[in-house]
């Protein structure tokens, strides 16, 4: 026996032994084999293999069987490919195209006249062949007669040999219009234009009397010369039966053809088909064309919730749609793909964040106008729609509004009646179309924890560490107020600042999902950031994008990084936090604008940026009134030319307790409210357990949020607990390092506690940033006052050059009493007392001190809360009237 | 005819698939189910293929969803160098195929030395393991019998576990 043969009878044999008990298996091999060992041991080993895994291999490697798959491509009933056949007058050369219908064909005209390309649509056998002849003979003329450059063309039709009817159309070479605009990367304002092409095109066929009744991008091709074409018009009237009566065979058939996501709700419930309809659909193609995204998503594809979703849900907004994040598996193949903010926006040369306010308002109610459900409610015409956007392209107020609450209102009641009797057409419409979309999956997919490493400088000076800082801390405060997300805090990531750790490494240790990591390149003004996003389980990027702007933008910058970040990472936010948010927030773009100008100028703390910051944050205001973050600005500006001494006690602190108490109104848990409030209970109602509350409060609702730490810690000082106060202080610092005013104010926490060197430290420091903001000589003055002679030449000149030289003469006291009478010759004034008890507690005329300081208390002068720890009043100390002052103002011991 | 048109396919599919590689996605992990979807509209597409009839699209489509999946299989591999054979990840295969703990590289290499001396077995490996077929689909593809897809199909099985546990020893 050779090889071969040995193989072909030992599996013989391997098939025989199987029929064999086990027991008989000795037996029969020894019978069958003989001699041969050599092949009872190939049986014997196939055997064992056999018996060691019956289930190798029996379950599928996919969960899609190939069949299946034929099954989908090949559609249930075969057919015959009708290439090289003639049709007519014209030979088809390929398949371009099959559908419900059957198949359309790339065909030439084969009597050797011309070279003429055209598309040969070949209707397959089992349709209503004589009613399609019969429509096809009254319409034809019609259709023949819609002669538009950017319509396809119905050229011809008839029977081929077989009596299966065809038609002849134009043939048109190109991408459909969503691909061509994502491919050529068309703006807003250039995918517009082009729609309204289509919008031409459809009032034309309208004029005269053709509906197209299937308006998909699908059926909009864009040539090589950027023309838009639209096939098929009035081919859908022409296959399918009057669609007018509901439950008929041709009802299905018709919407057999039509996705849910274009169909109209006259169409889903087998109504009357009008102009109307096509308006709809040409308003989800500029929906899709402007977001990206389809108005409405299916979960399941029931036939419930096709009725429901497109007859009664609202669709979102464009603007808002575009924050969607979603997996979808495209039509036509040309890929699954997860459409982002980024991706949208990039397609349109644009960023999430500008695409947002290009869409928000007219854009927004343009679509929705043509998207409502009442055909009457829509635009009467697509020249109409058309011009409602050249409107809005030229800057004119447009005629689309936004649905009332009144219409909604009438609309929910007309819906529920008569709801059942279309649900069977429904049904049975649905369930063909479910075999079609089962492939289609959208998902999204949510993670929960994000660390940010520390922000790289990359700029060649080292002096612009803090702006790379400052965005890592930016961003570490906005991402945690995000819920349900889990952000570590700056001390746990701060430990990889200066360290090379690979994005992976990071995430373990830190135990989150995401890690974000990012670089600032600084070159005078302009800044540059980029940042990578990482999964950390594959150290796998998700998402990279830079970020160009001013100084002065960082905070927009900030706010979009945020917002990129939470996109990709998926977060859906419940209505209540949507709700919270929003009430933080605005959605106006342009109160938000006022905002940030509001809160740049704020932040320079001039007495000129504080009055132009409540100008901006008034106006913020009068745009959306509901804008809490703008009041707690309005607020802290009033607060701040308060503790200036700019303005009165009740010109400041009034004004600004009812514009924090309306921020906590709109939205009680909001820190930057509580902390406005805070500071006004503090120097203005000197309700010292009041004060304490609210900054607590503030933390506790933001623990990120560094003025809250800055004024608490200043509180703390006044209150003389030191130790607390430099604490907050720190803390202040570690969030917000390089701000000036916090630096001096550690400064001055560090004055009140005696504790005057680590005091000049800081006030040097602050001095070094070349900045002067607010009041921070006069914690100079203060003290070198009291430091006296020490050290006074360290002092800088242009701190209080008449002070410095008073102290290195040694004519300090004669300094005191000039400043004195300097005060005395003024006109009367409620913030001339505070300062002269200062000068007279210091030349020790105690009686005449306390004297003025009574008046100081009546006048409200909030320098008053700093009686108990101003150094300046040491010598009165011993004083019972001075006691007393602290009694009545709850600062005794 | 027939070659060809593995070419243009595959071709397609293994840019479908680099394509997945390269995007940015949440999971970068190749999906084969959602893949396949991707190949059936693949070929729905395809413009100058005529398929010649249903059993040849199924025999080919298993061709291709072998292809495919083998080579992603080898890819992984590579990319984790030294890492020794590929086995995926329970977690994995659960969620994506239902494959459990196959040496899908090996698998296609007995494969392979299978169809040098028994090239209709091989041809119903391919139809039932990686194209998913019932014994009748595969014996409809092949026009053979459903009593000899059984029996080969038994023999193969054995035949293949031993040529891969063998080299596995």
């Amino acid at each position: 026996m050779n090889t071969l043969e040995r193989l072909e009878e030992a599996e013989k044999l391997f098939h025989a032994a199987l029929e064999r008990e086990p027991q008989e298996l000795d037996l029969f091999l020894s019978e069958s084999c003989g001699g041969d060992s050599a092949l009872r041991k190939e049986v014997e080993s196939l055997l064992t293999s056999y018996y060691r895994d019956e289930e190798f291999l029996q379950s599928p490697a996919f969960k899609l069987s190939a069949a299946e798959l034929a099954d989908r491509a090949l559609g249930q009933d075969e057919e015959a490919s009708a290439v090289g056949k003639r049709v007519g007058t014209y030979r088809l050369v390929r398949e371009i195209g099959r559908g419900g219908m059957g198949a359309v064909y790339l065909a030439v005209r084969d009597d050797g006249q011309y070279e003429q390309q055209v598309a040969v649509k070949l209707i397959k056998r089992g349709m209503d062949t004589d009613s399609i002849l019969r429509r096809f003979r009254n319409e034809r003329q019609i259709l023949a007669n819609l002669v538009h450059p950017n319509i396809a063309r119905l050229l011809d039709g008839g029977t081929n040999s077989d009596g299966l009817p065809f038609l002849v159309m134009e043939y048109v070479e190109g991408q459909s219009i969503d691909a061509y605009a994502d491919t050529h990367k068309l703006s807003t304002a250039e995918r517009l234009k082009m729609f309204r092409i289509v919008c031409a095109a459809v009032q034309y066929a309208h004029q005269n009397r053709v509906i197209h009744r299937d308006i998909k991008p699908g059926n909009i091709l864009v040539d090589r010369e950027g023309t838009p074409k639209l096939l098929d018009f009035g081919i859908a009237k022409l296959l399918h039966s009057d669609l007018s009566t509901p439950i008929t065979e041709a009802t299905s058939a018709a919407l057999r053809v039509l996705t849910p996501e274009y169909a109209s709700p006259e169409q889903v419930l087998g109504e009357p088909v009008t102009t109307a309809t096509d308006i709809y659909s040409l308003g989800v193609v500029l929906y899709e064309l402007l977001t990206g995204h389809r108005p409405y998503r299916f979960e399941k594809r029931h036939p419930d919730e096709i009725t429901k979703v497109v007859c009664h849900q609202e669709p979102e907004k464009p603007s808002i749609a575009i924050s969607r994040v979603e997996e979808i598996t495209l039509e036509g193949g040309t890929g699954l793909s997860t459409i982002t903010p980024a991706s949208v926006s990039e397609a349109r040369e644009s960023d999430p964040e500008r695409l947002r306010r290009r869409l928000r308002g007219d854009l927004d109610n343009i679509v929705l106008m043509a998207l409502r459900k009442e055909p009457r409610r829509r635009y009467a015409s697509a020249e109409q729609f058309s011009e409602d956007i050249r409107r809005h392209l030229n800057g004119l107020p447009i005629a689309a509004r936004k649905d009332t609450l009144f219409y909604r209102g009438v609309k929910f009641f007309k819906r529920n009646k008569g709801y059942a009797v279309y649900t069977l057409a429904v049904a049975l419409i649905c369930l063909l179309l479910g075999v079609f979309l089962a492939l289609f999956t959208v998902r999204i997919k949510t993670r929960e924890s994000i660390a940010v490493l520390p922000f790289v400088n990359s700029s060649d000076d080292p002096n612009m560490e803090y702006i790379s800082d400052g965005f890592t801390d930016g961003l570490i405060d906005s991402l945690s107020r995000l819920p349900r997300l889990n952000v570590p805090g700056h001390n746990s990531v701060f430990r990889y600042k200066g360290r090379s750790i690979d994005p992976q490494s990071a995430g373990r240790d830190l135990r989150v999902e995401t890690v974000l990591t990012g670089s600032v390149m600084t070159d005078g003004d302009n800044i540059l950031v980029t940042i990578a996003l990482f999964e950390s389980g594959n150290n796998q990027s998700i998402l990279s994008k830079q970020y160009r702007g001013k100084s002065s933008d960082i905070q927009t910058m900030q706010a979009e990084i945020e917002q990129d970040v939470s996109h990709r990472l998926g977060l859906l936010l419940g209505d209540e936090q949507q709700r919270q948010l929003q009430r933080r927030g605005t959605s106006n773009t342009e109160a938000y604008n006022f905002y940030l100008k509001g809160n740049y100028s704020w932040n320079k703390r001039t007495v000129e940026s504080l009055y132009k910051a409540i100008e901006y944050f008034q106006k913020a205001i009068e745009i959306d009134p509901d804008y809490a973050l703008a009041y707690s600005g309005l607020a802290n500006s009033y607060s701040l030319l308060g503790a200036y001494r700019v303005l009165s006690p009740d010109q400041s602190f009034a004004k600004a307790k009812v514009a924090a108490k309306r921020a906590l109104e709109i939205n009680p848990t909001l820190p930057e409210g509580h902390t406005s409030l805070a500071l006004i209970v503090w120097l203005y109602d000197w309700d010292w357990g009041g004060a304490d509350s609210e900054f607590r409060r503030a933390i506790e609702l933001n623990p990120n949020y560094p003025l809250a730490h800055h004024w608490y810690g200043l509180f703390l000082g006044e209150m003389g607990r030191f130790d607390e106060a430099v604490a907050e202080e720190k803390r202040a610092l570690q969030l917000d390092p390089v701000s000036v005013p916090i630096i001096a104010d550690l400064g001055r926490v560090y004055f009140f506690a005696r504790r005057y060197d680590e005091a000049l430290e800081q006030f040097m420091k602050a001095y070094g940033t070349g900045t002067n903001v607010g009041d921070f000589s006069v914690n100079f003055s203060d003290l070198y006052e009291q430091l006296g002679k020490m050290d006074a030449l360290a002092m800088p000149d242009n701190i209080n050059l008449q002070l410095k030289q008073a102290i290195a003469a040694g004519s300090i006291k004669t300094y005191w009493r000039n400043r004195l009478e300097r005060y005395e010759q003024k006109p009367p004034n409620w913030a001339n007392h505070y300062p002269e008890a200062e000068f007279l507690a210091r030349l020790g005329e105690n009686g005449r001190a306390i004297e003025q300081l009574n008046s100081a208390y009546e006048a409200h002068d909030h320098l008053m809360t700093q009686l108990k720890v101003n150094p300046a009043f040491d010598g009165l100390r011993s004083d019972p009237r001075f006691d007393e002052l602290l009694r009545r103002m709850n600062l005794a011991d | 005819m027939r070659d060809e048109l593995m070419t243009v396919v595959y071709n397609e599919l293994r840019q479908i698939a680099n394509s997945y590689l390269q995007r940015e996605r949440p999971n970068h992990t190749l999906q084969p189910t959602a893949l396949v979807h991707e190949v059936y509209l693949r070929i729905v597409g395809q413009e100058n293929v005529r398929w010649q009839n249903r059993e040849h699209f199924v025999g080919i489509a298993a061709q291709m969803m072998r292809r495919v999946l083998v080579d992603y299989a080898r890819g992984h591999n590579r990319e984790k160098r030294g890492g020794g054979l590929y086995k995926m990840s329970l977690a994995e295969a659960d969620r994506l195929l239902s494959v459990k703990e196959v040496d899908l590289v090996m698998l296609d290499e007995a494969l392979n030395k299978l169809a040098l001396k028994h090239p209709q077995k091989s041809r119903i490996v391919e139809l039932r393991f990686f194209g998913g077929l019932s014994i009748e689909e595969t014996a409809k593809v092949l026009r053979v019998s459903d009593s000899t897809v059984e029996r080969d199909w038994k023999f193969a099985r054995a035949w293949l576990l031993r040529e891969v546990s063998s080299e596995d020893l």
